[in-house]
């Protein structure tokens, strides 16, 4: 009884050794192999042994012919006489003939009688005949004549059969060690497979056991494993690089809103301990459903990045002209600049259609030109542009003169919640270049960053979106 | 155990018959399949006979050939004596 689990498990391995890729594709291999194995031993066979029967039965049916004319030409006299001759010539003695009467008498041949298991006339049959005492094979015609005659024309078949045996013979070995060659081959082949894919499956088991460093180790043949092998390893590095992504943005999160929070909370208390009238209590509290309305709204952007990123909004993709976009966002930012002291010039063509996401382009046209009133000083300018460099391409800038990003800067810019250093003291999230680098990949395209006054001392920011119009 | 032992016993006798049966029928259809004639001292005397109706036209290679098959027949080893004259009458027939 306790052996039955054990069978049980016995059983179950053999089933998942039937299934596995490695044995079908194994079975395949000697499936096929036998299949061409087979098919040359029929070309062989019809080739030789085929041939050898078919010319022994043309033989026959040509000689049948020529008893029949001589039968219609002469009669009894004419066919016993044109047998006579064929048998006295035949030197291999391997013609066989015998005609009979309608009562059954001989009449010609050298047979001493008619085979029992005779058929229709003028049917064909493969049967034994006694030559010496010995039963030898042959192959047999028999003809129907007139007024009840019977004509029966055959050859010995002894060289035939001999051949077939051979053949036989050697067919019979050659598939047998094509058999032993299919089945080592087949095993071969899945011990093979087994190998190469050992290497990535040790890796996925690792990586599901916990350990996210482990990468599939490549060889230098550079074949399909490898190259499955090296998709894996991308896939890898990506969902590394985004669990980090992950885990910054998470941290991001409880840092920068846990300042707010904790503000808004206690101004609220303090107004609650130590408010002296109602209009000291309803300022409070204005003030904190604005600071709530602020973390709000980075929630609202987080959303929004998230959005495009998965690329959820590309259902809704568009037919638009991007001009009207630009023309709707410099207006607003127009009066904003102006209101600072500051200039905005635009420049675009009069319609620059493109397909994508009318709302997500403009919020991050906005946020460029956010950016670019923010650090502009008063009196500065800023520029808004758009053309099409290339069929299918769109291109957005927008520059300051502010003081622009470091280098290493740029590199981050679209990280959320980056805030490089000079920008700190200024108020904003450090979500708005995420967002127009998540729309610009959206689009099938990037954003690109840039001094916009190169050596100037305060080199000012361009920020190009490069977008495709087909997205 | 000894109704066992007879069963075997008799599945193994059954067995033997089967064989035997299969042997015997396989040795009747032999001795009953028809008999080549052309074998025989008389086919060699048949053969003897139409060499001998070309005969003097015959080359005289050829007429040494016949008597050779007709003397072979003579002595009993009709297969040689009718492979030697069978041959003679074809050179025989491809000369006329």
């Amino acid at each position: 009884m306790a052996a039955q689990p054990e069978e049980a498990g016995g059983w179950r391995d053999v089933g998942a050794y039937l299934k596995s890729a490695g044995f079908r594709f194994a079975a395949l291999f000697a499936v096929l192999f036998l299949a061409a194995i087979a098919s040359f031993a029929l070309m062989l066979w019809w080739g030789t042994a085929g041939t050898l029967s078919r010319q022994i039965d043309d033989a026959i049916r040509a000689d049948a012919l020529g008893l029949q004319e001589a039968w219609r030409g002469g009669g009894v006299a004419a066919a016993t006489e044109a047998i006579g001759e064929r048998l006295a010539v035949d030197i291999d003695d391997h013609a066989i003939y015998l005609l009979m009467d309608e009562a059954g008498n001989r009449l010609a041949g050298n047979l001493d009688r008619w085979p029992s298991a005779a058929g229709i006339p003028g049917s064909w049959s493969s049967d034994m005949v006694r030559r010496d005492g010995v039963a030898v094979p042959a192959r047999l015609h028999r003809v129907l004549l007139d007024q009840g005659h019977r004509l029966l024309v055959g050859r010995d078949a002894t060289d035939r059969e001999k051949l077939r045996s051979l053949l036989s013979e050697a067919l019979l070995w050659s598939f047998a060690v094509a058999v032993a060659f299919a089945l080592a081959g087949a095993a071969a082949l899945r011990r093979v497979l087994a190998d190469r894919l050992r290497a990535a499956s040790l890796t996925a088991g690792a990586i599901a056991a916990g350990d996210l460093s482990r990468r599939v180790p490549l060889s230098t043949q550079r074949d399909e494993f490898d190259q499955l092998g090296a998709s894996m390893n991308a896939m890898l590095d990506r969902i590394d690089q985004l669990m980090v992504g992950i885990k910054g943005v998470s941290d991001s999160i409880a840092h920068d809103l846990r300042t707010p929070i904790a503000r808004a909370r206690m101004r609220l208390e303090n107004a609650l301990l130590s408010a002296p009238d109602e209009e000291s209590l309803r300022a409070a509290m204005e003030t904190t459903v604005a600071d709530l309305d602020g973390i709000s709204r980075v929630f609202q952007a987080l959303l929004r990045i998230a959005e495009a990123e998965a690329g959820a909004r590309r259902a809704a993709f568009a037919r638009f002209d991007l001009a009207a976009v630009l023309t709707d966002a410099a207006e607003v930012y127009g009066a904003l600049a102006e209101e600072r002291g500051q200039q905005l010039q635009t420049s675009w063509p009069e319609k620059l259609e493109m397909v994508g996401d009318r709302d997500m382009l403009l919020q991050a046209v906005a946020n460029l030109l956010d950016n670019a009133v923010k650090f502009t000083p008063e009196g500065g300018t800023i520029r808004l542009t758009a053309s099409a460099p290339a069929r299918g391409k769109r291109e957005i800038s927008v520059s300051d003169e502010g003081p622009g990003l470091a280098p290493m800067d740029r590199a981050r810019a679209g990280e959320r919640f980056f805030r490089a250093d000079p920008s700190r003291a200024l108020p904003g999230s450090g979500l708005g270049l995420s967002l127009v680098k998540a729309v610009a990949a959206l689009h099938g395209g990037e954003l690109q960053l840039g001094d916009a006054r190169p050596g100037a001392e305060r080199p000012g920011l361009e920020a190009r979106l490069m977008l495709s119009s087909r997205a | 155990m000894p109704r066992q032992g007879g069963a075997a016993y008799e599945r193994r006798m059954s067995w033997v018959f089967a064989l035997l049966l299969f042997a015997s029928t396989s040795a009747l259809a032999q001795q009953s399949a028809p008999r080549l004639i052309s074998d025989s001292p008389e086919y060699c005397a048949e053969l003897a006979g139409r060499f001998a109706a070309i005969g003097p036209e015959a080359p005289s290679h050829l007429r040494l050939l016949a008597d050779e098959g007709r003397q072979l027949c003579a002595e009993g080893q009709t297969r040689s004596g009718i492979a030697k004259l069978r041959r003679a009458l074809k050179e025989a027939q491809r000369g006329e």
